[in-house]
């Protein structure tokens, strides 16, 4: 479904190549380009190409953040003068990021380093402090994919636009800032597995990705509110991080935009195929249960077994084995079991 | 489907199955219905500690989730079928204890249990008064993460005034086959650093940082530090430290199961310490509240966590003044019992600012120039030290480490900076002032735009900000505004070319501090203020002056079509060069009346040659009046427009 957005806007940054730090990274570019596709498409995101600023690697990011924020900017102003008023505002980052204090998160650029250019890192908070003071947005959302480790005990820089007077609507601004770890954690990165290509990506993204198209909802129909896709964000990712790194990365999302706020055009969809594939020998009887309790008896555990579900969690109970076999399903898209 | 349908109820039991000293209480613990909804009445950090929790809960799949430091586990659950979940956690702890993971009896062995008489090597301190006790272990995770590392180098013991006492190597018990360093030595009370030289970073490897961390030797007290050895070396983020008294008795079950217990609430506290949770470990609440601590680090933990609590007096008056007469009572017993200790000085300072103006908690006058245990403390006497208390001895020992405090450990450690490296080409930048001076040079800057020429910016904040005792600061303002002063005595800094070094601190919150100036590889933007300001290029400088009004927003919005037009090319050299002309014109129309026509000119013509269509929309820009910009620009674009049509 149609979901236009002309006034929202977005910077979105990648970062991977750290030739100083040289701790280059895979996933930073495929996220950025990931947010931006899903930023832009029409029943997504819904932005403008025009309002929304995609930089990648960029090799004098210092300039380049400025020159980005600038046509935002711009954007805006014509957009003013067309009795429009801007509404949200995007940040998203992929790359290295480090933490000093719990409320600062520094995005690494490029060339930065953790001794020389240790400050070549765009301040996040200053970013978006700068751009509600500049335009008044009704709405900041951030996306964060990166450490908030402690490296170095430097401030990051700040956006380049600086509006010392705020836009008297600035005063109403609300906040969705979703970090991708807890303060002095990591985040991590591995092969996403969904193409042949061995493209990497953030735990993080990869899995907010899905949540913005619809898997963050737990009713069918429903949009992709902020508590939704916090719940979604804090359950998630710890699971992909363990089940691919056996690490624990646990998001951080505080969802302060107003109520009935929602991210992108995507809904839940009614139902999900569960394709269940039986081990030979298995007989049964086998019955799958529903999140409620309920059980549904599979008519023939001979044969492969085909289901449409909600999302939720199901369980399949083999009751022929002794102890019983079962397995729990984490059910949020469409699944194939061997059972 | 919801959990508002009429579903039968169902009781599920919750059972802790924890290490020996771990408090359920210190669990996270939440729960999702079969759709993942989370149940907000059970997603707390906090259980009772003495209970196992039953759940009344409709009929269904649920997910069972909880956490404990940094480990996470989640099981399903179906009720009614299942009546109970059993809960395991497993400590991530460097010292050996029960119940932590990758503890293999190999080093159980070293877990501070080693009798009174046996050591390791030469006693630290005066050998007429070993009242105390240092036991130091390194280890790898495991055995099979060792592969045949040097655990003890770079590794030296230091006295108090950093002066170094011998190689931990040379007084160590070193395992080749386990990898283990244990360095269990009597000792003189009193403070100790051990030192980590650190490596530079290669191509193969991080940075290892050098680091110095504090020993305080109690009388009558064992000072116990364990560190996991982890790529290369010993990570301190992963400390544990404890205290046991001298003549502790592992066998007796009773004192070992109380050491474990206070071993567990201490990590706690450190890792909430670290995080800024304001949540205190069960243990250390429950002395809080009769303010006796038989083990003076948990006084110390639990004095920090009272007073980093908000003021009440408005919201909880009654909560206020419970947590007033509590931490009277515990400055009083930790006043005590180490009455010499800077965490404690520290901690009176922090209880003076919290409690303002409460006669109990007067502001001391004795400042601290011995190092902290707690990195909280340090912290705690940055905030207090400004112009009008004098909380960090000047000249100290305190005062030249702290600008140098690490903030990936609880602990209080320092890069030393007062001696060469010999592991790098040159001695690390941030052991200079530069750093210092630079953000001193751009505070000065951006007051002088705010405020006007000849004011100042908070000093008092400005310190804090960056971590530096305030008379040390000061020292060094002085010695900016004297060069100023030299320089033309104009009382505003042109901080451009002025080499970032190592680590540069930035300002947050209204700190405001200009923390642009970047000088390396090429790369040397200074100040952009102003919204439309821009530097784009390689050996670019940038100065863009601060201006309001209309003047400026003609010309900032001539420079956006310029711009708008340069971003729609595609990358490469021919984007690069006209960022960089364009960035040109940026800086003379920049110098207003003073722009030079010759520069103009020259950046005109390279964009006449390198990037026609640039050149266009330039020429086409600036040929109609903007107001604000110097007539040079309009003069060089008529001219180089009669020029095109010859």
């Amino acid at each position: 479904m149609a979901n236009p957005q002309p006034n929202d806007y977005a910077l979105v940054i990648g970062v991977e190549e750290y030739p100083e730090y040289k701790r280059p990274l895979k996933g930073p570019v495929n996220d950025a380009k990931q947010f931006y596709d899903w930023l832009t498409d029409s029943n997504d995101g819904g932005l403008s190409p025009k309002n929304c600023q995609l930089l990648l690697n960029p090799d004098y990011p210092v300039g380049q953040i400025t020159v980005a924020l600038s046509l935002i900017l711009n954007q805006i102003d014509l957009a003013r003068q067309g009795g429009r008023t801007p509404r949200r505002f995007y940040l998203y980052f992929s790359g290295h990021g480090q933490s000093p204090r719990i409320d600062q998160i520094n995005l690494c650029m490029k060339m930065w380093s953790s001794t020389t250019l240790s400050r070549l890192a765009l301040s996040a908070p200053e970013c978006w402090n700068e751009m509600v003071n500049c335009a008044g947005f009704t709405e900041v959302a951030a996306f964060l994919d990166c450490c908030r480790v402690w490296v170095a005990s430097a401030g990051g820089m700040p956006p380049g636009v600086n509006c010392p007077v705020p836009t008297p609507s600035a005063s109403g601004t609300r906040f969705f800032r979703a970090y991708s770890s807890e303060f002095l954690q990591k985040s991590f990165e591995g092969a996403d597995g969904t193409s042949e290509s061995e493209a990497y990506s953030g735990f993080f993204t990869r899995t907010l990705i899905k949540g913005l198209k619809g898997a963050a909802s737990t009713e069918p129909g429903a949009a992709i509110t902020q508590d939704v896709l916090k719940t979604y964000l804090e359950a998630e990712v710890p699971r992909l991080s363990l089940a691919e790194k056996k690490v624990v990365q646990q998001p951080v999302v505080e969802a302060n935009l107003n109520i009935g706020a929602v991210f992108g055009g995507a809904s839940l969809p009614d139902t999900f195929s569960l394709f269940v594939q039986f081990k030979p020998g298995r007989i049964g009887p086998i019955v799958l249960v529903n999140p409620d309790g309920s059980e549904t008896p599979c008519p023939d555990p001979a044969q492969d077994w085909l289901l449409k579900l909600r999302k939720g969690i199901y369980m399949l109970i083999d009751r022929g084995q002794n102890p019983m076999d079962e397995i729990p399903i984490r059910l949020a898209e469409d699944s194939h079991v061997t059972f | 489907m919801s959990l508002s349908e009429n579903r039968p109820e169902s009781q599920l039991t919750i059972r802790f199955n924890l290490p020996v000293g771990v408090d359920p209480g210190d669990l996270r613990f939440s729960i999702y219905d079969g759709w993942e909804n989370i149940l907000p009445e059970w997603n707390k950090r906090a259980m009772e500690s003495d209970s196992s929790p039953v759940l009344s809960l409709p009929n269904g799949l649920y997910t069972v989730r909880w956490e404990y430091a940094d480990i996470l586990e989640e099981k399903v659950v179906r009720l009614p079928q299942q009546k109970e979940v059993e809960i395991f956690v497993v400590l991530q702890t460097p010292a050996p204890v029960p119940g932590a993971a990758d503890t293999h009896e190999y080093y159980s062995a070293y877990n501070g249990t080693i009798a009174r008489d046996e050591k390791t090597g030469v006693p630290l301190g005066d050998p007429g008064k070993l009242h105390s006790r240092l036991h130091l272990l390194i280890r790898p995770h495991n055995r099979e993460a060792y592969h045949g590392e040097d655990v003890a180098a770079g590794l030296t013991l230091m006295d108090e005034n950093l002066k170094p006492i011998y190689a931990v190597r040379d007084q160590a018990h070193l395992d080749n086959w386990g990898g283990s360093l244990l360095c269990s030595l009597p000792a003189a009370s009193g403070r100790y650093f051990l030192k980590y030289d650190g490596e530079p970073a290669t191509s193969t490897s991080a940075e290892k940082l050098p680091r110095l961390f504090p020993l305080h030797l109690f009388i009558g007290w064992q000072t116990r530090l364990f560190l996991f050895y982890e790529a290369g070396q010993p990570n301190f983020a992963s400390a544990s430290l404890s205290l046991i008294r001298l003549d502790y008795q592992d066998l007796n079950v009773f004192e070992r199961q109380e050491r474990f217990s206070d071993d567990a609430a201490v990590e706690i506290a450190l890792n909430g310490l670290q995080s800024n949770v304001l949540e205190l470990p069960k243990k250390i609440e429950r002395a809080l509240l009769v303010g006796k601590f038989e083990n003076p680090l948990l006084g110390l933990l639990g004095a920090h966590y009272l007073l980093n609590h908000p003021d009440a007096s408005k919201s909880k008056p009654d909560l206020e003044s419970s947590w007033r007469n509590t931490a009277e009572m515990v400055l009083f017993n930790l006043n005590n019992l180490l009455s010499e200790s800077p965490d404690v000085a520290a901690l009176r300072f922090k209880a003076a600012a919290r409690f303002a103006g409460d006669a109990r908690f007067p502001m001391p006058v004795q400042p601290v120039g011995t190092v902290p245990l707690l990195r909280a403390s340090v912290e705690a006497l940055l905030e207090a030290d400004g112009e009008t208390v004098v909380a960090i001895e000047e000249s100290s020992l305190l005062e030249g480490l702290a600008p140098n405090l690490y903030f990936d450990t609880p602990w209080a450690t320092f890069r030393d900076v007062n001696e060469h490296d010999t592991h790098y080409d040159e001695p690390p930048g941030w052991a200079s002032e530069d750093w210092l001076a630079n953000s001193i040079q751009d505070a000065l800057k951006y007051s002088t735009i705010q405020k006007g020429k000849g004011t100042d910016p908070d000093w008092n904040h400005l310190s804090t900000s960056l971590g530096v005792p305030y008379r040390k600061m000061m020292r060094v303002v002085q010695e900016v505004k004297t060069q100023q002063t030299q320089i033309g005595g104009t009382g505003h800094v042109q901080a451009e070319n002025v080499r970032a070094s190592h680590s540069q601190v930035g300002g947050s919150g209204n700190t405001q501090i200009n923390a642009w100036d970047v000088n390396s590889n090429n790369i040397n933007v200074g100040d952009i203020i102003g919204n439309q300001g821009v530097a784009v290029g390689s050996n670019i400088r940038q100065n863009i002056n601060i201006t309001q009004g209309t003047s400026s927003d003609e010309i900032a919005k001539a420079f956006s079509t310029l711009l708008e037009a340069v971003q729609a090319k595609p990358d490469g050299p021919e984007k690069t060069m006209a960022q960089t002309a364009v960035q040109g014109l940026q800086e003379e129309a920049a110098k207003d009346k003073q722009a030079d026509e010759s520069n103009v000119q020259k950046w005109i013509s390279f964009l006449g040659t390198m990037a026609p269509d640039i050149w266009k929309v330039a020429v086409d820009t600036f040929t109609n009046p903007v107001k604000g910009l110097s007539t040079v620009f309009e003069k060089v674009a008529e001219r180089a427009k009669q020029e095109k049509g010859k």
